[in-house]
Order: structure tokens, then sequence, then C-alpha cells
């Protein structure tokens, strides 16, 4: 797994490649609750180029999300398309995020 | 795809461990419902009456679309340079045999019929072998090889499902793209002249340019109603056009104005006529049309109800009879074969009226049609060019849609070469006509065929090649192999595409599959390698796992955020409730120390 971190309008964005699953998402899931920490508390994260996101996967977004949000932040997932979307929605994990079409409208809700 | 009723009965009803009788009763359950769900975009479901100005309005709507088609037996017509009245009485007799099957489609109950809205069409699929067959024996051979092809239907109606595995759908896409090409090149002759009496010049070229181009223009950028008949207004502007130029000759204006308003047509004709050397080609179009029709009755279901899962083979079976009967009967009354109508189709899916009484409808009209030679006879006449034009435009529809279904499967270096080769040889068989004439008398009916040789060269490699095609497949797995998820998916990649499986389906596959290897090895303990077997036929996918270790838990419902976040155990069933969610049915059992899981995909 790959992760790509930049900044737009004041916003952090990170875009994840490959695989979320029970090898990656530890790396993943602690690099994200880290950029909250030392960052504004709210953070884009991009998944459109994820091409497997199972069970682990998930968890580590659920407490970057309770990190986010015990900082007053907010998590935004975008590129959750296709086999990924589908999981998110038969996890029943669609409702629990916020999640927007495109990175523009991620950095658009979040921009301080 | 699977039904939410269905999966919220899964849900409650397989626990973890069920015993054989049970999980029987489970996949009883969660087959789908033998009465479909009407969507919700329908306004008029299969069952529903809308009123009668509706149904009438309806009626003549799908009545526009189906008499489009009506240009093939017109193309075989002018090629028979029959009489304008014979000519004209045997389109109407095709309007009698196209409303006799709209009917047959539509009976609500019986051994014949799809049951569906699902008005017939003449299609290009039988105007290649009925070409051959009008220049070997005239037209009592058309209608006698007409008959013979509705037997062939007839006969294949009951056994479809036993036989689906020597017909897979890529072959069927074959056959739809050889069908486009076949029209592309006919097409192609008409609009640039190639064949006719005279030599042509501009106003031919600029009578053909204007009807493809209104057509289009009309198809891309046209709403409603006039994206709908765009084939039909392009033909009466290249109509109008070939009168204003001369195209159109004036003696043909002349007969046009003398045909009555009213005839009843009579059933004289030449007789029937069957040939040997007929046999493979009108059997190749039986072939053809049996599996655009299993495509099209699919569509139907699919429109019609909300909670589709698969192809209901009984009304598949039915509607082939049908259309088998209906084509017996077209080549008795003396006029060329009928398939299911796409693009009637298409048109319930955009208007959401799709009630079977339309279907009755459609049938009366057409009947009532076929007493007004006025109305028909300007087909007869149609100027070459804008014929040509209409048939272009059609095989670029018919072209892609052979593309898109072979496609729609994944494809090993098996399949690949069943399609290429026959795609090759089908083409060659249209470039290369004079090799025709330099084989053996008995072959020439292959050969001098696109479709019959592009589909006969498939068919032959697909059972040759199911020599050795293992549908049960085995890996065993070391679970602590760095390398075991590449394994896996390499594994199932090759699979599905010696299977020929559905890409979406193997997605569903893969991701079981992943997530199984990692909560196994995540929270069971596995002692040894862990073996995973799947077996494959066209309607489902089982997947079986092996191992020594605990039994994972598929809940019926989702641990919270704060389980799955704070507890192993919160983590550990969120694996097994996705795991639960991916499947159609899941089951899990331990004998003798080893767990197995098993999935079940609908296919």
């Amino acid at each position: 797994m790959k992760l790509v971190e930049a900044v737009a309008e004041d916003v952090m964005v990170v875009e994840a490649y490959g695989r979320l699953d029970s090898t990656t998402s530890k790396v993943f899931g602690d690099r994200l609750i880290s950029l909250l920490q030392t960052g504004r508390g709210s953070l884009v994260v991009d998944l459109k180029n994820i091409a497997y996101i199972s069970s682990a996967g998930f968890r580590a977004l659920l407490i970057a999300n309770r990190a986010a949000a015990g900082r007053d932040g907010k998590l935004a997932l975008c590129g959750v398309t296709g086999e990924v979307r589908r999981l998110f929605d038969i996890g029943g994990f669609t409702s629990e995020f916020l999640i927007f079409p495109t990175q523009a409208d991620g950095i658009g809700k979040l921009r301080p | 795809m699977s039904d939410g009723g269905g999966r919220a009965r899964l849900t409650r009803i397989v626990g973890s461990t069920l015993h054989p009788s049970q999980w029987l009763e489970a996949w009883r359950s969660t087959r789908p419902s033998a009465q479909p769900k009407k969507p919700g975009e329908l306004a008029y479901g299969i069952d529903d009456v809308p009123p009668p100005l509706l149904t009438l309005f309806s009626g003549f709507q799908h009545v526009g679309l189906v008499r489009i088609q009506l240009i093939f037996p017109a193309l075989v017509i002018q090629l028979a340079e029959l009489p304008t009245e014979a000519s004209v009485n045997m389109l109407s007799l095709s309007l009698i045999a196209l409303g006799v099957a709209a009917i047959l489609q539509s009976l609500p109950r019986g051994r014949v019929g799809s049951r569906f809205l699902c008005p017939p069409c003449h299609d290009a699929i039988f105007l290649e072998p009925s070409i051959a067959a009008l220049k070997f024996g005239g037209l009592p051979l058309v209608f006698g090889m007409t008959m013979f092809a509705g037997v062939i239907q007839s006969v294949l109606s009951p056994i479809l499902n036993r036989i689906r595995p020597l017909l897979p759908p890529e072959i069927g896409g074959l056959v739809i793209f050889l069908v486009g090409t076949s029209i592309a090149a006919i097409g192609c002759r008409y609009m640039i002249g190639i064949g006719a009496k005279e030599p042509v010049g501009h106003d031919y070229w600029l009578v053909a340019g204007v009807t493809l181009m209104t057509t289009v223009v009309l198809n891309v950028w046209g709403r409603g109603q006039a994206k709908l008949l765009c084939t039909m207004v392009g033909i009466s502007v290249g109509y109008g056009l070939a009168v204003l130029t001369g195209v159109l000759p004036q003696d043909a204006r002349g007969v046009l104005s003398e045909l009555r308003l009213f005839a009843i047509p009579h059933f004289a004709h030449g007789g029937w006529a069957f040939s040997a050397d007929m046999i493979l080609p009108f059997t190749v179009a039986a072939l053809a049309v049996t599996l655009k029709g299993i495509g099209d009755i699919t569509a139907l279901q699919r429109i019609n109800d909300a909670g589709w899962v698969r192809a209901e083979m009984g009304s598949i079976s039915r509607g082939t009879l049908a259309n088998g009967l209906a084509n017996m009967f077209a080549g008795l009354v003396g006029t060329s074969g009928l398939t299911p109508s796409t693009a009637n189709i298409g048109l319930q899916a955009a208007t959401g009226v799709s009630s079977r009484v339309i279907g009755f409808a459609v049938g009366g009209i057409l009947l009532v049609l076929a007493f007004l030679p006025s109305v028909t006879g300007s087909l007869i006449l149609m100027p070459r060019p804008v014929m040509g034009a209409a048939l272009l435009f059609s095989a670029c529809f018919v072209l892609i849609s052979g593309l898109q279904t072979i496609t729609s499967r994944m494809l090993d270096a098996r399949r690949t070469i069943v399609i290429g080769l026959g795609i090759s040889s089908g083409v060659a068989a249209e470039l290369i006509p004079s090799f025709a004439t330099d084989i053996p008398h008995a072959l020439q009916p292959i050969v001098s065929s696109s479709i019959v040789l592009g589909t006969t060269t498939a068919l032959l490699l697909n059972g040759l090649f199911r020599i050795g095609q293992r549908q049960r497949v085995k890996l065993a797995l070391d679970p602590a192999a760095p390398d075991a998820v590449a394994e896996v998916n390499e594994f199932f990649d090759t699979a599905g595409r010696g299977w020929g499986a559905r890409p979406d389906v193997m997605v569903r596959v893969a991701f079981g599959i992943n997530q199984a290897i990692e909560a196994i090895r995540e929270h069971c303990e596995p002692q040894g390698p862990i073996t995973i077997e799947a077996h494959f036929d066209e309607f489902n996918l089982d997947v079986r796992i092996s191992y020594r270790g605990e039994a994972l838990e598929f809940p019926d419902e989702r641990p919270s955020g704060q389980e799955i976040m704070e507890t192993d155990a919160g983590y550990r069933r969120l694996a097994g409730y996705m795991l639960r969610m991916n499947a159609d049915r899941i089951r899990t059992s331990v004998k003798d120390g080893m767990t197995v899981l098993e999935f079940h995909f609908v296919h």
C-alpha cells in the first residue's frame, strides 16, 4: 500500500493506493491518526485507488473517524466507487462516514 | 445479485451451523420468488391493465418499431422481383405472422408464450440464409426453410437449460456480431450502389447520405418519439429526397399511387420447398434467434421484476416455443423468419408501460394493417440507397450488442481462440467469397455464409475445448506464506477465465475468499494448509474452504462501531458479517476437527 499526502486549501489530503487489509491497515490507520493529531484535526482520504478493503480497513477508518471527532475535526472520504462502494454498502458503513464524490467536494466541505 | 427480502430471510434462517435438511429449507426459501415484484419505475406492469386509449396508443408505438423491421422481408421480396401486387401481398402476410406471434407471446397461461409484452419483428438473422435460399430455390425454399427453423426452435425449447454449456453467452455474442457484419456489408453495398442495375450517380449517394445522417442526428440528439422513431423518420426523409431527385423512378411512383387502401390478403403462393444444402444455414439462424431470444426474454424479466436474480428458464422456454411456432406459421403463410424485437423491449423500459394486454393490441393492429396494402406498399419500392442507410444504421447497434455480449464474460486463451477464430472465419467468408467456389459442393453452404462459417467454427472449437476443461478446481494454501493473497487471486482469475464466468460475480468471490483467508489467519489460529475448492456451472459458483482451526461466526447483525473498534470479538464478527452479506448463501460446519466454510454465489 502507498499513501500520497498533500495539503490543498489548508486541508490535509491523503490518497491511498493498493489494498487495505490486515497487513496494511495498521500502518494506514496509525498514519491517519498521526496526521489528525499534528494537523488541524480534519482530513480528506481519497480511496479511488483502493482495490480491496476488508474488515481490517473498515476498522482503521472507524478509529480514525473517532479520533477526528475527538479533536472537533472531521474525516471525509472520497473516491468511494465501484467495488469499494459495494463493500461500504454491504457493511452498512455508508452512513457512518462523510462521503463525497470527489476530493474537491471533500476539501470544500472541510476548508476552514 | 440478490433480493433484499431473500437476504433478510437468509439472515434469520441461517445460523452458524445447519443440519442438511435445514440448509435445504434455507436454500429453498432464499430462491427467487415465484411472484415477481413490480419495479417502482413501471407505470403499468405485466399484469396491469392500462386504460383503453393508452393501450391503443402504446400498441401503435410498438407497431411503429415492428414496422421498421419489415425492410428485411422487403429486401428479400425486392430480390425475388415479384410483381408489385404479389410483393405487397407477401408483406401483408408478414403482418399477419407478426400479429399472431405477438398474441402467442402474450398468452397469460399455457405452455406457449413468454407471458410478457414481447412483440416480434423480422430480423437480420434470417436475412442472409433467406437470400441464399432465394438464390438456390426461390421463395418456396425460403418459406420451407423458415418452417424448418421454426421446428428446430420448437425442439430446442424444452431442453434449453441442458444445452446451455454448448451455447455459452460469448458464442451468442459472436453470432450477433457476425449478423452485424453481414448487415453492415449489405448496407454498404446498397449505399454505394454496388450491384445496382444501372450506374449510380451523385443523387444516389446524396439520398443514402441524407437518410443515414437524418437517422443518426435524431438518434443522437433527438428526444422522445423523434429518437424512438429515428429510423422511420430517416427512411421517410430519404424516400422524399429520392422522389425529388428522381432516384425513385417515375413508374415506381405510379405503382405506389395505384395500391388499394383495402384488400384481403391471399395465401396462394408457390408452395414450400426443402433442401439439405440449406439445413445448416437455417439451423444456425434458428440457434442465433434462440440465443437472441434468451437475452431478450431475460431483459423482459429484469424490467418486470425488482427482485430479479437470475434468468427464469420457464418463460424463456415457452417464449422460444412461441417463436418457433410463429416461424412455422410465417413459413406456412409465406414470409421470412421472425424473432422477438429488442427495440420494443427498450421501448418498455423507456416508457414504463409493460402490460401484457398491449401485446394483444399490437397483434390486433398488425392484423388490421395486413388488410391495408397502401400502408405497407411503400416498403416494397423503397429505394436501394435508403434501404442501405437503414441497414447500416441497424448494423451499428447489432455489432456493438454482439461485442458487449462477448466481453460480458471473462475469457481465457481457449475462449479467446474460439471467439477470435469464429470472427476471423466469418469475416473471411465475407471478404473472400470466391473461396466458396473452390471447395466441395457439400461444404459450400457452410463456407459461403459469414454467419454460418463463423458460428460453426466457434461451436466446433467450443466443443473441442471442453475436453479437459475442469469445472472443479482446488488449491492448497499456506496461510503464513507472504504471497498467499496473490496466489489466491491468480487462482480465481485463471479459474474464472476458464469457466467464462461473469466478472462481477468473480469480484464478489475474490472479496469473499480474501476476507475469509484474512479472518482465518487473524482469528482462527489455523494449523496446516487451508484448502480451497471451487465448483462452477452456468448458474452456480460454490467455494469451499477447509482448515484446522476455530470456526468463524456469521452474525445476523453487524457489530456496532464501538464493538468493532474496541473488542477483538466485534472486529472478528465484522469479518463474519461482511462474508455473510457478500455471498448469496453461506454455511459453516466442523467435522473431525476440520472447519468447513461454504459460500454459494448465484451466477
